[in-house]
């Protein structure tokens, strides 16, 4: 149980791909983190917490067609499994729990 | 608008990255051309070389210690069916301690407690009267061993 549980860094990135939709790789995941979740982030770790959801079978990736603005380089696609889908929903719920009835969260966004 | 291109150091730098990632070089470059900064390039290429060297797999490279494959001898120490052997490659006496091991015991001695060194000395110093008595003793034995023999 408590395994299913993200980071908030893979929280987000699972989120931005959902976001983003079928063409998720690197560069919008990113950008989707930065704009909307409000956070720098180093494409690095935003990969190597991908290999890392890859590897626990939370998402799934595959490769696009080389692109000559990439100097060549091929993208890397990436979907988020039912098992990804039921993470998510899983933490949301524990944070969500969490989140209720605490008197000093009440009443502001700050 | 022609696109920026990398410092020829990054551009060097990308390519080694892409051998081990391809995807990741290509968004670093795509991004690169998006926001014109190579200070960004710079800070994203050194932190992923580094997660890179960190966190890719490295496949168990074989030493060749072993008579067997690494894989099987595990197998075997596991079933004690095969002794490991340790080779001591440092050129200590000790076993587990090597050369860099007893300078940086010795800079840590002097530095905390400097008066052991007293003890080291002293320590040295026993050892060689030790063997120079025991040196004389054996002598001494052989000659009473030769006289006997003689008579």
């Amino acid at each position: 149980m408590a395994r299913d549980l993200l980071t908030d860094f893979e929280l987000m990135i699972l989120l931005a791909i959902l976001r983003v939709g079928e063409h998720a790789y690197g560069v919008p995941i990113a950008r989707e983190i930065e704009t909307t979740g409000r956070r720098n982030v180093i494409l690095g770790a935003v990969y190597a917490a991908l290999e890392r959801l890859e590897t626990n079978g939370l998402v799934s990736s595959r490769m696009g067609n080389p692109s000559p603005e990439r100097g060549g380089r091929a993208k890397r696609f990436f979907d988020v499994t039912p098992q990804g889908l039921k993470a998510v929903k899983e933490t949301q719920r524990s944070l969500v729990a969490l989140w209720k009835g605490v008197a000093q969260l009440k009443g502001g966004t700050a | 608008m022609m696109a920026p291109t990398p410092p020829r150091l990054a551009c060097a730098l990308l390519d080694r990255l892409a051998l081990d990632n391809e995807p990741l070089a290509g968004d670093l470059l795509e991004e690169f051309q998006r926001r014109q900064s190579k200070l960004w390039l710079w800070r994203q290429l050194v932190a992923a070389l580094v997660m890179q060297a960190l966190y890719a797999p490295h496949p168990p490279v074989s030493l060749n210690l072993t008579p067997v494959d690494p894989v099987v001898a595990e197998w075997l120490m596991a079933k004690r069916l095969y002794k490991k052997k340790t080779v001591n490659l440092t050129g200590s006496g000790v076993e587990g301690i090597g050369g860099l091991t007893l300078v940086i015991l010795g800079f840590m001695m002097t530095t905390v407690i400097p008066a052991i060194w007293w003890f080291v000395v002293g320590g040295i110093g026993a050892g060689l009267a030790l063997g120079i008595v025991r040196v004389k003793m054996r002598k001494g034995l052989h000659s009473q061993i030769r006289r006997f023999a003689d008579w």
